[in-house]
């Protein structure tokens, strides 16, 4: 008996003897190098302790509110230090300015309360994350040096903007009636599971779920966790092991690469952002459902695009309805024209790029796609009717032009030093003209069979990925229907096994750079 | 269908709350679960609370806990070894220093240790070479001595390595460095054909026609034509080599003043044509009569065409781009290579390398395809070395041996990086090998910053994001602080 205790104790010793009180306070503490992702055992420890709390106040609607923000408070202040002020600021401003506006019949001071939401939400954004993108262009337009001024870009500053937009146009627009009191507005602005990284969640579609009791029914249970051990699946496993121990190196020195290496780089590149994009938000969406709130989906298998107008109702989805509804159809949408509806088109798209990212090559995606959307545009008046675009393998030629367009697309959304000169006036391109140049003149298809026998993990797991995407809606359909009606003892099972799985690829052994003559 | 409604509609969050503590709770107790082996995979520990544990302890729980002790242990006492030599090494001053009728430094005996700590000026940053030699063969001592002589004869460095240097990494620098001081210009030799000629900065290499065999590869590689650069080659009838000087960052490569062309010496009919600046041609017969030949031409070479004729069961070696006086760095870079064929070198061959070519330091320069990510002992590879350095030593007197120790490489760890805890083992392996051979040591790990210092690197754009391999602006300046060192080395000599 003693021996069993003593062996309880050396274990309790070994586990917890080794933990570090200091670290635990400099852990919890700010950290710009370290957000809380939900991918790390971290988080999973503190979502542990939130859901208890937060299914003991089930029934207490004022003190979970309350928790809840304080917790994605907290959230924000672990990636972004004192900068959760923005968060009240945002919060405060278009609250009272959601009030104004709902209870103003007169039209011009409703148009100036909007432009005050607008000059706020949009200058905040523009001051955080653009002001050197601005003040460099401005610069080199006078030929003068911009010194680089030290400003700190808070983490999800371009999501919780747009959200809080949204309430403020759909109240102009009278779509939706405003919050009760500041505390809700708080909530909705700064609710954890999107605040940092998506999906935008409409006032609209999350408002009215304020309001309801916190109920979290079998099938959200079974829908939440798929959700989320989709996600992992795709960020901690497929993006995180393809980016280390492939693309990331062939995109940061392609020179060093054949050109089949430099395609296959961008085609894992594809299948990275996508996993890392798509697998956070489907953990947003997992954590929102068991928490009683149900979010629209984000991605829907956007690689199976027939046209660049689809790939953008697949991709990002609370993005491109957002840009759609709040920029396009403000610019007059469709309503004033063929040439008119194409550069609103391209005008949205060149935002939308901006919005990515504070930097050129993003402004290019931007463009890039806006114009391959007009272009498609022109060519669905021109095809009107006809019957070739319907057939199926019109259809499956259109996927994979598409694919590729957008793969191409991707060259300019990763490779930021491209600049102006190099893509109008004759300049190098930067590592996207070196990776273009490698695959069009320094093929070496030869090269192949080695290596794919060096990077055969890689490989393997790209493929999985495409596999997995290109699988009929049907199938992955009856796969999350039959994990949702398993017994919820075997979600242990499968959580468990695939966060040990997620351990070993994070701790796994880094497959060595080789240089493959060419 | 009306029981499946009622139970749809009920609220599961108590049932969230549970799935989550359990899921938690099991993944806490995995910490507790004994390593499992599957063949040669080893299952990595759960941790979730990796997060909170003091480094130290992280650091004992990375690995199995005895491989971290034995790295300690290990490591001290190898300390202790050089730290107390240091103390009952006699302080001398460099103008001081006693030479031997040839020359070289004379140094106190110590009876107990086989081991010399060479410093006696220090200087701040500089991680210095330790000499283990006595000031006996293979010791820096002859290397010095040859530095001193640069104005007026070429002295010979081969820097032999694996993937870390492919491409003049590294080599580039010290060549440069070395050459703007000591004088001397070119590249250096060049095995006839390489996988990484298009990356070289510093020589232009084109080829056609030869067939390469490799001590690395299972077959097709005779132990007779074993040579210190791990290959050798085959021709087909006008097989040739083109070497243009890149200039550029490396200036002192842009032309040379002597280019040799080596190979095994043969009574057949075959002969080498050399065009020298795409005008001057010579032809030489390749029956020298030794086992190991070289024709050579000199002038104002910027580039250099060998070709072969008749090269039928000939075996040649490669070809340079020298001065004929001050200093040649050759870069001897065979991927995956461990540094174990140099043990296998014949005597008859490495003397005659030796006559061809004499190279006043050999530095060895090996490590990253021996690391394992869970080892400490490294017995069998610090024994090959040590007859790699015996075999050197004793066919090629008066050369200098270098061992390097392996650079900083990362291993994968809670998603972040850090030290791959077998290269801290492999790097007293290889300080080992230098004691017990009797030649000198240099630390790359601990110059480059020590633990998780290529991290650093690869932010600053100096290493490979495998966290393994250095570029050519990391190996410019990793080539600084062996400078430094060789430098500091010659100063106090």
């Amino acid at each position: 008996m003693q021996d069993i205790w003593q062996n309880i104790l050396t274990y309790l010793k070994v586990q917890f003897g080794t933990l570090d009180l200091g670290k635990l306070f400099s852990e919890l503490a700010y950290d710009s190098e370290a957000p809380l992702i939900f991918s790390s055992g971290m988080f999973m420890c503190m979502f542990a302790i939130f859901i208890v709390i937060y299914a003991l106040l089930r029934n207490k609607s004022l003190p979970r509110t309350l928790f809840v923000v304080a917790f994605s408070y907290y959230f924000y202040y672990k990636s972004s230090g004192v900068y959760f002020f923005l968060l009240a600021i945002v919060t405060c401003s278009d609250y009272i300015i959601g009030d104004l506006l709902h209870n103003t019949r007169r039209r011009w001071v409703r148009k100036l309360l909007v432009l005050l939401s607008l000059v706020i939400d949009l200058g905040m954004l523009g001051y955080f994350k653009y002001t050197n993108f601005f003040g460099e262009l401005w610069a080199n337009f006078n030929g003068v040096k911009w010194d680089t001024l030290d400003i700190f870009l808070p983490v999800g500053i371009s999501f919780f903007t747009f959200q809080s937009l949204s309430y403020i146009i759909d109240i102009y627009r009278r779509k939706i009636e405003p919050v009760d009191n500041l505390l809700d507005y708080a909530f909705y602005v700064s609710f954890f599971p999107q605040l940092v990284a998506g999906p935008i969640v409409r006032a609209s579609d999350f408002i009215p779920q304020m309001y309801k009791p916190v109920v979290v029914t079998r099938q959200m249970l079974g829908t939440g966790f798929w959700f989320i051990l989709i996600g992992l699946f795709k960020k901690a496993i497929i993006s995180d092991y393809i980016a280390v121990n492939f693309v990331q190196r062939v995109f940061e020195n392609p020179i060093q690469f054949s050109g089949i290496e430099n395609l296959l780089g961008a085609y894992g590149y594809g299948m990275q952002i996508y996993c890392d994009f798509s697998g956070y938000s489907d953990m947003a969406i997992g954590l929102a459902l068991l928490m009683g709130f149900h979010f629209n989906i984000n991605f829907n298998n956007p690689y199976k695009a027939v046209s660049v107008t689809d790939f953008w109702r697949r991709w990002h989805i609370s993005l491109s309805t957002w840009l759609r509804d709040y920029v396009y159809i403000s610019l007059g949408g469709n309503r004033k024209g063929k040439l008119r509806q194409y550069l609103n088109l391209f005008v949205t798209m060149l935002l939308g790029g901006l919005w990515h990212g504070a930097s050129l090559n993003f402004v290019f995606w931007g463009a890039l796609h806006g114009i391959a959307l007009v272009v498609h545009k022109i060519w669905m008046t021109i095809t009107h009717g006809a019957k070739f675009v319907q057939s199926k393998l019109w259809n499956v030629l259109m996927v994979i032009v598409t694919f590729h367009f957008i793969i191409f697309a991707w060259l300019l959304f990763r490779n930021a030093d491209i600049t102006w000169n190099g893509l109008f006036l004759g300049g190098e391109w930067g590592n996207m003209g070196v990776m273009l140049s490698q695959i069009f003149t320094s093929f070496h298809p030869e090269l192949l069979p080695d290596v794919i026998a060096n990077y055969w993990h890689v490989f393997i797991l790209i493929v999985l990925g495409y596999a997995l995407h290109f699988v009929p809606d049907r199938f992955s359909q009856r796969c999350r229907n039959a994990f949702v009606k398993m017994p919820a003892f075997l979600y242990i099972v499968v959580i468990v096994v695939l966060i040990v799985v997620i351990v070993q690829v994070k701790t796994s052994e880094v497959q060595p750079f080789i240089y493959f003559q060419f | 269908m009306h029981v499946f409604l009622s139970e749809m509609e009920k609220n599961y969050l108590s049932r969230v709350v549970w799935i989550v503590l359990a899921s938690l709770l099991a993944l806490l107790c995995m910490f507790w679960l004994p390593g499992i082996c599957v063949g040669d995979w080893k299952m990595r520990k759960v941790d979730m609370l990796s997060d909170l544990r003091s480094d130290s302890a992280l650091y004992q729980l990375a690995a199995s806990d005895s491989l971290v002790a034995q790295v300690v242990a290990a490591d001290s006492h190898l300390a202790e070894i050089v730290e107390n030599h240091k103390s009952k090494a006699p302080v001398i001053e460099g103008s001081h220093l006693t030479h031997d009728s040839n020359g070289n430094v004379v140094t106190v005996e110590d009876s107990t240790i086989n081991a010399r700590a060479q410093r006696t000026v220090n200087r701040e940053g500089v991680t210095s070479i330790i000499d283990m030699s006595n000031g006996g063969n293979g010791g820096m001592a002859a290397f010095y001595h040859a530095l001193d002589q640069a104005g007026s004869r070429p002295v010979h460095i081969a820097v032999l390595g694996d993937s870390f240097i492919e491409g003049d990494i590294l080599t580039s620098m010290l060549r440069e460095l070395l050459q703007q001081r000591f004088g001397g210009c070119g590249v250096g030799y060049l095995p006839i054909t390489s996988i990484t000629a298009d990356i070289r900065n510093t020589v232009k290499q084109t080829f056609g026609g030869w067939n390469q065999h490799k001590a690395v590869d299972k077959g097709g590689y005779s132990e007779t034509y074993n040579n210190l650069t791990g290959n050798y080659f085959t021709a087909s009838q006008g097989a040739w080599v083109n070497l243009v000087g890149r200039g550029g960052n490396y200036s002192r490569c842009a032309s040379c003043t002597s280019s040799s062309f080596y190979f095994f010496g043969t009574t057949g009919a075959g002969y080498a044509t050399a065009v020298v600046n795409g005008t001057d041609t010579t032809h030489f017969a390749l029956n020298t009569g030794t086992l190991i030949g070289h024709a050579k031409v000199t002038g104002d070479i910027r580039s250099v065409r060998w070709s072969v004729t008749n090269p039928e069961s000939m075996v040649f070696l490669g070809a340079s781009m020298d001065s004929e006086t001050g200093v040649m760095v050759d870069n001897y870079a065979m991927r995956s290579a461990r540094g174990s064929h140099l043990s296998k070198i014949t005597p008859q061959v490495m003397s005659m390398l030796n006559k061809a070519r004499h190279y006043d330091l050999v530095i060895l320069m090996y490590g990253l395809n021996v690391a394992e990510a869970n080892r400490s002992v490294y017995t069998p590879y610090s024994n090959s070395i040590i007859a790699a350095v015996n075999n050197i030593k004793d066919n090629m007197p008066g050369t200098s041996v270098l061992i390097v120790g392996c650079s900083d490489r990362e291993e994968r760890f809670s998603g972040g990086w850090r030290t791959m805890k077998g290269v801290l083992g492999l790097i007293q392996a290889q300080k080992r090998a230098a004691i017990e051979s009797g030649v000198a040591f240099w630390d790359m790990y601990t110059a480059m910053g020590g633990e998780g210092s290529i991290v650093e690197m690869v932010k600053h754009g100096e290493a490979n994001s495998d966290y393994t391999h250095i570029n050519s602006r990391g190996g410019n300046r990793i080539a600084r602080y062996l400078y430094d060192a060789l430098m500091l080395g010659y100063e106090n000599r």
